[in-house]
């Protein structure tokens, strides 16, 4: 960058903080002129010693309008955390169920990135836990299913058993069946098999791949694994996901099934071609190039002009063999 | 539905922990449902069996404390990362008269272990419902239990120390920690040299009743190593001393397993510098055969810096796990998935294979484990030339 480029490009970002800074004029004027209004409904908003400033006023006044508070908090932002009493007025509204839906939206997702900044979030963290187990039962749908799914990937016991009770039809469920079976499913130290089958069981393909996905960390579950990568009615995607699944459990069993489904014309192409790649690029080279008869067959597959995509997956297998 | 049978289950034991706690030998009964290996632990998740551990041991405070329960208590505060199971060790601990010496170095590392994961809680019963009537938290019951002992006064230094770390704890526990220090330095004489309640004798460490050399009950333990070698547990372990750990790669504790294979690298790795490590095999067995294959220990030992040879291997059952689980008498038990609690537990084998000295439940330091090592190589040769000296006469 020459010498003239350097002036310019300060004297831009001079005009950029200059204007920052009047932006942020104009918004603390406007602020204040809105916490005036708000102040003499203080009584009713909150302890004196907290309404110290037009930031708290505000964010305390559930009669101002949704957007004056969401736009405060977003202008919070990063320095949420910072004070302690930004973070105690977002969660007295995330718990407020008389409060605007949204604004309580709002609040949660500004605690949620708050409590990224791990240390200097730890004073508020079980405050901010209970306020989330408060949202287990709200009415609100978003909170309830966010709140769950927060408190879910925290292995958080409270949820864990409120998501076991609602499953087994002793108590409400906060989500949706087969989402808190898959919230459920993100601790591997319960024991949740019997409830990934009945996910399997679903209509929707989206779902019977969440649920071999996570048969992954079940030993036990090898045989349905094999039994859906096998299973030509099923779909490609829900075979493609067992098969990784299986894979990750059992690589020997695997490659077996998937060397079988490799050169079965009647099989689906995606299916084969995948098992094919991975066999290539995966699987232990002694157990695929060993098996002289496998490799044989692969190669008649790569002149297979009925399945182009699946003989091009084949020739590739049969170029990588290494040198012996 | 096997989940139904185990809330029941879990509501049934907290009955009777409660009725246990009322009980004149309530104490020792109470103390007799703590191993992980006892079948009332079987077929549990791991959320379970902290909810039991954790309420089980909150109820010594009523009882007593017995002997026998303390190492259980040390081990949660050393090792446990759920808040509900270190908060009740710290309950529990109120029923001793005086606490062992290496107790408050315990429980200041609990509040060190559990400081990020604290949550509120309460031992009102087995499963409280929402709102809890007398809620608590770990931390808040750690520094409670301070405070009940003259450890408050020994260790005002450390609190005191925590108490400038506002950022770390909320208002509430900052709160019982002042009050704590407050109380502390109201103790007569408050020092180091501590009054009745604190802190004397030492907690007891290992156990007696290490299994003999195996003789048949191992003869049909197969075992695979890190690239798919098969071994017989029965040949490879003797001819020479062996250390012996076991742990899973599921494992979610930090102080556990993991902790566990990185003291065992810093083991090979002080052997190799004083030219042992061909003297002695380092190994460690998986609790979970089914899903630790081969490149999953490898990765795991590797990760944690160990280096694999002829002498350093890691293993899974192949064939044989029940027998090796007996002979050991392993510190765990299993949920529908996988391990779902286990202790620390390393064995120090003789080069027959027998148990010569085993290190379980507490945390054991690498240094601890390489000088019994050496006095075991030093008694077998000692031996030996014993043995050549009488077959040369």
């Amino acid at each position: 960058m020459n010498e003239g480029e350097s002036e310019r490009l300060a004297q831009q970002l001079r005009q950029d903080l200059e204007e920052a800074e009047a932006e942020r004029s104009r918004y603390l004027s406007r602020l204040l002129e809105v916490a005036a209004g708000s102040r003499e409904r203080r009584s009713e908003l909150a302890p004196a010693d907290v309404l110290d400033s037009p930031a708290m006023i505000v964010l305390a006044d559930r009669s101002q309008p949704d957007g004056e508070r969401i736009e405060l908090m977003d202008r919070l932002g990063a320095s949420l955390s910072r004070d302690p009493r930004y973070i105690e007025a977002m969660l007295r509204i995330l718990t407020d169920r008389g409060d605007s839906p949204d604004v309580r939206e709002a609040a949660l997702r500004m605690l949620g990135s708050a409590s990224f900044q791990v240390v200097r979030f730890r004073p508020h963290r079980v405050a901010y836990i209970d306020a989330l187990r408060e949202l287990i039962t709200d009415p609100v749908p978003e909170l309830r299913d966010t709140a769950v799914g927060v408190l879910a990937q925290e292995n958080d016991e409270v949820v864990q058993q409120a998501l076991l009770n609602g499953l087994q039809g002793d108590g409400p469920l906060p989500v949706g069946r087969a989402r808190a079976i898959e919230l459920l499913a993100e601790d591997d130290h319960l024991d949740n098999l019997p409830w990934l089958q009945e996910l399997f069981r679903s209509d929707e393909a989206s779902d019977r791949v969440a649920a071999v996905r996570y048969m992954g960390s079940y030993p036990a579950a090898q045989d349905d694994l094999e039994s859906v990568l096998r299973d030509k009615r099923e779909s490609a995607t829900v075979r493609q996901q067992s098969a990784a699944s299986l894979r990750f459990l059992a690589p020997d069993r695997f490659e077996a099934v998937a060397k079988e489904i490799a050169v079965d014309v009647d099989d689906d192409p995606a299916v084969r071609s995948a098992c094919l790649h991975t066999l290539s690029r995966l699987a232990d080279p002694a157990t695929v190039y060993g098996d002289t008869e496998f490799v044989n067959r692969v190669a008649e597959v790569g002149r297979d002009d009925a399945a182009p995509e699946v003989a091009k997956v084949a020739r590739e297998l049969v170029e990588h063999q290494p040198d012996s | 539905m096997s989940a139904d049978v185990r809330a029941t289950a879990v509501s049934v034991f907290g009955a009777l922990v409660d009725d246990l706690r009322r009980q004149p030998d309530g104490a020792a009964q109470l103390a007799e449902l703590l191993p992980e290996n006892l079948p009332h632990h079987a077929g549990r998740s791991s959320a379970d069996m902290v909810r039991m551990r954790g309420y089980l041991l909150a109820a010594f405070a009523d009882t007593g404390l017995p002997d026998a329960a303390l190492p259980f208590l040390i081990e949660s505060l050393e090792t446990g990362v759920d808040a509900y199971e270190v908060a009740g060790a710290a309950i529990g601990l109120r029923g001793t008269a005086t606490l062992p010496a290496d107790v408050p170095a315990a429980l200041l590392r609990a509040v060190d272990n559990i400081g990020g994961s604290d949550a509120t809680m309460s031992f009102e019963s087995i499963r409280p419902q929402l709102p809890y009537a007398r809620p608590t938290t770990a931390l808040t019951e750690l520094f409670r239990t301070v405070g009940c002992f003259d450890a408050s006064a020994m260790l005002l230094p450390q609190l005191e120390r925590l108490s400038r770390e506002r950022e770390r704890f909320p208002k509430a526990v900052l709160a019982e920690l002042r009050h704590v220090i407050d109380a502390g330095r109201a103790r007569p004489g408050n020092s180091a040299a501590a009054g009745d309640r604190c802190c004397g004798g030492s907690m007891p460490r290992g156990r007696a009743g290490d299994p003999p050399p195996p003789g048949q009950e191992l003869r049909h333990v197969e075992l695979q190593d890190q690239d798919g070698r098969v071994e017989l547990f029965e040949h490879y372990f003797r001819g020479r001393p062996a250390v012996v750990t076991f742990f899973y790669t599921r494992c979610d504790n930090p102080f556990k397993c993991s902790a566990t294979i990185t003291k065992l690298a810093a083991i090979q790795r002080s052997l190799r510098t004083q030219q042992a490590d061909a003297r002695v095999t380092l190994a460690a067995i998986s609790y979970d055969p089914d899903f630790d294959i081969p490149e999953r220990l490898r990765v795991y030992g590797a990760d944690r810096g160990v280096v694999f040879d002829a002498s350093t291997r890691f293993f899974r059952a192949t064939s044989g796990f029940a027998e090796l689980r007996r002979w050991f008498d392993l510190g765990v038990n299993y949920g529908g998935s996988t391990v779902n609690r286990h202790q620390i537990e390393v064995y120090l084998l003789d080069s027959d294979g027998g148990v010569a000295t085993s290190f379980r439940r507490s945390q054991w330091h690498a240094d601890t484990v390489l000088r019994a090592i050496a006095d075991l190589l030093s008694d077998e040769a000692t031996t030996e030339s014993k043995q050549q000296a009488r077959h040369s006469c």
